[in-house]
């Protein structure tokens, strides 16, 4: 996985945080569109979320992706050149030789392979998945050690050493894996341990390169000395079983029981060793040790580190939750139902006035005037109302010119008799009735009483007080009537 | 005569004020903003509700004022009248005399569709007593001579649909009671391919409509079951932390952080109801139900902790691998001369020097940032019972939602009826597969593959909520 994939996912990681505080619908509508321009591109599959990216955030230089990147290869040289300078400098110190004691095979060997493999043994321990840590006694502590002296961990020091622009965007990339540990946690993992074992490669590399220049170009004496029992043979039995990788291709760098046996030495009292001239085939199993047991295996550890790490990649990029609904919103037809624009506010009808009467007093005698086909009982629903019926007319059901005369037949009515208009409380009070009462409000004059009684309809078909409910649009017609001699009657229901 | 309407089928719904045209539209569209008001006449003008499949327009609701002055208006026509076959000529003229007039606006408005081509969607209240005041409107529309359909709308609990369905007949050749409130997805699309007898060559786009809804529900379900999955792994990896000061016991902070973790919960929970809320178009909802609590003894628990977040077993141990090198490197410097008593001394004085810049630690400060100390932690939550609790809850209101329509504008009720509930309903094969993610979110597994794999497992059990209307309707 390149550093230019991890800064994709960085965008990839941004535009998913910001699309999660816009509108679904104006997702869905900008995606699918893209959706389907893909689609006639023959985009396919995973490759769908890349070219998505593309669209919605096309890469520039000055992005936080490509500047992640760019940070990311940054820190990734400083760590390979401190790996390389640590290296050879280890290499110096292991290869020393000053004409008084020999450089000491089984130290280059403690160092170069026992303590590489002893790393090694340490370094797996990390990459095994957390349950299994869990279940082994100790390891905890153990790759709680090894992961805190892994060299990944100094990417965060050594940031301060990047250009700002760079250093921010490593700042971002690591509040963002620290936002969504659970998506981008284990892309941040194998960043690290592959940035640890770039500088293990580097490290081995540098120290390669160090013993190869001290060999070439200083003249080194090798012996072998410890301060344990071991005898000629059992050195032999052990350089012999480390040589099998090479022992067939290269024989030369297997070390014979001659030179084990005349290269062994001893701390003598004036701190002088006497080494044969003979001693130099030695480095040519040191360095068969160090490609094999070193750099080897932390070259395939880089290179398993780097497969890990863009697996981890590509699973951010198809399998997070966000992606999965992007995909959904970029690969499904969408269906859109809603009113195109907003609904325009509700504007009312005529101006509200104040009533000039009050509504008529219980037993008051009026002419009744049933509405547009009143279906009940005239003088039942008035009582109903604790009215009392002179007189019955009808209009709001026939012509046009019965309306007419029942204004005409009110008109002829005493003065001051309350005209009491029965409509159904389970209708809507219409424009034709306030057209209606304006009429008659011109023929009567001013001054006159007309209630507007609504009545409902019990289960049995008879007259009933409505409920409260049903009255707010009569009283919202009354007072929108612009009469203030109309008057809403509606007695309260016995509770 | 609009080609447009013609091709693209268009349904004009008209009626009385206030008899559900608002509502039928609402359910119809899926769209709760459309405005149902108890005031009669609130729709002035038309609103168009296109269905459309990938910016296609498959259909077109279109959502009309109510008749105001029908007794009036087939007055002016009659006047004109001459013969049956320019009845329609005759509506014409008088939308074309009346328009803007200000005595037949709303009249104008609501024909202009019609006149256009829309089919008709005649709506009444079928629970009120029909009245003869209605013929006028039915023989205004007869005379427009479009195809048109009846819709009884039972808005209240009286049944008068018998007498409603007798006088539309005389009117109308399709009747249909349809309520607007309560009515599942099912008949919703049935109602919607019912429309398709209006004109023959409505059918093709109106099925093409009715399978892409079809299949959109499917896909809400599969995000709902997503967001639904979502929330359980991020409910179950929640951890919240306070700091502590020096010489505080821990208990002294316990219910507040407590508190926050719950809240923080809470939070999440309410964050994923918007969201699947959201899901199925209900933007405008009131919830009314409990909040759920977490009994946990194992919620918390104390860190010590230091800069860059190292616990102090960590720094110790760090420190002594630091010294174990340092006196490595002090070895192969003297070659070997101190036979590695160096790295042998140093790791004790690494892990010595560590312990004791850990306590050091907890007090120190640069610039009033503090480097260490303890950190009281709570969540995230070892209940086993949590997730299901979680996971019970987040169905029922699905369940609640999917059975709901956009005319529906009461608070969705959430506290649980009686009997099983939506966890218990869960297959066992299905309980134990579930389980298991449980299980590896609780032991902090952080692949992010397990919401995914979590939402394939809950796909279906959020499909049932639509299959299980009596759960779905229960507590209206």
């Amino acid at each position: 996985m390149s550093a230019q994939g991890l800064g994709r996912l960085v965008d990839l990681a941004l535009q998913l945080e910001a699309d999660s505080q816009r509108p679904a619908a104006e997702l869905r509508r900008r995606d699918r569109a893209l959706g389907q321009e893909l689609a006639r591109e023959g985009v396919r599959d995973d490759a769908v979320v890349t070219a998505w990216l593309a669209r919605v955030r096309p890469e520039t230089d000055e992005g936080v992706g490509p500047r992640s990147a760019r940070a990311l290869r940054g820190l990734s040289a400083l760590l390979a050149v401190l790996g390389a300078v640590l290296g050879s400098g280890a290499a110096g110190a292991l290869f020393y030789y000053d004409g008084t004691h020999p450089v000491n095979v089984v130290r280059v060997l403690g160092f170069f392979v026992g303590l590489q493999l002893l790393l090694l043994l340490g370094t797996s321990v990390l990459w095994l998945p957390p349950r299994w840590r869990r279940g082994i006694p100790g390891l905890e502590l153990v790759q709680d050690v090894l992961s805190l002296a892994s060299p990944g961990r100094w990417l965060r020091p050594l940031r301060r050493l990047l250009p700002a622009k760079q250093r921010e965007a490593a700042v971002r990339f690591g509040a963002l894996a620290l936002r969504h540990r659970r998506l981008y946690g284990e892309v941040e993992r194998w960043t690290w341990l592959s940035a640890s074992q770039l500088f293990g490669v580097a490290f081995h590399t540098g120290a390669l390169a160090s013993a190869l220049a001290l060999i070439a170009l200083t003249d080194l004496a090798f012996g072998w000395s410890t301060t344990l029992a071991v005898d000629p043979r059992t050195l032999e039995r052990v350089t012999h079983t480390l040589a099998l990788p090479w022992a067939a291709w290269w024989p030369e760098a297997v070390p014979s029981a001659e030179l084990i046996e005349a290269t062994q030495y001893f701390r003598g009292g004036d701190h002088t060793v006497q080494i044969p001239m003979r001693s130099a085939p030695w480095w040519r199993f040191c360095v068969a040790c160090m490609i094999t047991y070193a750099l080897l295996p932390r070259l395939v550890l880089f290179l398993f580190a780097r497969w890990q790490l863009g697996r981890a990649v590509r699973r951010a990029f198809a399998r997070q939750p966000a992606v999965l609904a992007l995909r959904d919103r970029l690969e499904h037809r969408l269906v859109e139902t809603e009113a195109e624009g907003t609904e325009a506010p509700p504007t009312p009808r005529g101006s509200a006035v104040r009533p000039a009467a009050p509504a008529p007093a219980r037993g008051t005698h009026c002419t009744a005037l049933a509405w547009s086909g009143f279906p009940l009982d005239v003088e039942a629903s008035l009582r109903c109302a604790g009215l009392v019926a002179d007189a019955v007319l009808r209009a709001g059901d026939g012509a046009l010119a019965d309306d007419a005369a029942a204004i005409e037949a009110l008109r002829r009515r005493p003065a001051g008799e309350v005209v009491a208009v029965l409509v159904k409380a389970w209708e809507p009070p219409l424009l034709e009735l306030q057209d209606f009462l304006r009429e008659l409000r011109a023929a009567l004059g001013d001054g006159r009483i007309v209630a507007l009684v609504p009545v409902a309809q019990d289960a049995a078909g008879g007259p009933a007080l409505p409920l409260e409910a049903a009255l707010g649009p009569w009283q919202s017609a009354v007072l929108r009537s612009g009469d203030p001699w109309l008057v809403l009657h509606a007695p309260e229901r016995d509770r | 005569m609009s080609d447009a309407a013609r091709d693209v089928p268009t349904f004009a719904v008209v009626g009385h004020p206030n008899k559900g045209k608002s509502s039928i539209v609402s359910t119809l569209a899926h769209d709760d903003s459309v405005r149902i008001a108890p005031e009669p006449g609130t729709t002035r003008v038309c609103r168009k509700y296109p269905m459309k499949l990938d910016g296609r327009v498959q259909y077109v609701l279109v959502d009309t004022p109510g008749f105001q002055r029908a007794r009036k208006a087939l007055a002016w026509m009659r006047e004109r009248e001459t013969r049956a076959d320019l009845h329609r000529a005759v509506v014409e003229a008088f939308v074309a005399a009346e328009r803007g007039s200000g005595r037949f606006d709303d009249e104008c408005e609501l024909l202009t569709p019609v006149l256009e081509g829309a089919g008709i969607l005649y709506v009444v209240d079928g629970s009120v007593p029909y009245g003869p005041e209605y013929e006028p409107e039915m023989e205004i529309l007869r005379w427009t001579g479009e195809p048109s359909m009846a819709l009884i709308n039972p808005i209240g609990k009286a049944d008068h649909i018998a007498a409603w369905r007798a006088a539309l007949s005389q009117y109308f050749k399709i009747v249909r009671v349809f309520d607007a409130l309560t009515a599942p997805f099912e008949k919703r699309l049935e109602l919607l391919q019912a429309f398709g007898a209006l004109r023959e060559s409505w059918r093709a786009p109106l099925e093409e409509a009715v399978r892409a809804l079809t299949q959109e529900r499917e896909q809400v379900r599969a995000r709902v079951a997503r967001l639904i999955a979502e929330l359980l792994v991020d409910a179950l990896s929640l951890s919240v932390s306070k700091p502590l000061p020096d010489g505080v016991e821990p208990r002294e902070f316990e219910a507040a952080l407590e508190r926050e973790y719950h809240e923080a919960l809470r939070e999440r929970e309410r964050v994923a109801r918007l969201r699947v809320e959201e899901v199925y178009g209900h933007n405008e909802i009131e919830r009314r139900e409990d909040t759920f609590s977490l009994s946990d003894q194992d919620l918390f628990s104390v860190e010590h902790w230091v800069l860059w977040g190292l616990r102090r077993r960590q720094l110790v141990a760090t420190g002594a691998a630091g010294g174990a090198l340092a006196g490595g490197a002090l070895d192969a410097a003297v070659g070997g001369a101190s036979l590695m008593l160096g790295a042998v001394f140093g790791a004790a004085a690494g892990a010595a020097a560590a312990l004791w810049s850990s306590f050091r630690l907890e007090t120190a400060r640069i610039q009033g940032l503090p480097l260490g100390g303890r950190e009281l932690r709570c969540g995230p939550t070892r209940n086993r019972n949590f997730p299901w609790v979680l996971l019970g809850r987040a169905l029922h209101h699905n369940a609640r939602l999917a059975g709901r329509t956009h005319a529906d504008r009461g608070a969705l009720e959430l506290e649980e009826a009686g009997g099983p509930s939506w966890a218990e309903r869960i297959e066992s094969s299905r309980r134990t597969a579930l389980e298991r993610i449980f299980g590896r979110l609780r032991d902090g597994d952080t692949d992010p593959a397990l919401t995914e794999d979590l939402a394939l497992l809950l796909g279906p059990i959020v499909a049932q909520a639509d299959v299980a209307p009596g759960v779905s309707q229960a507590g209206r």
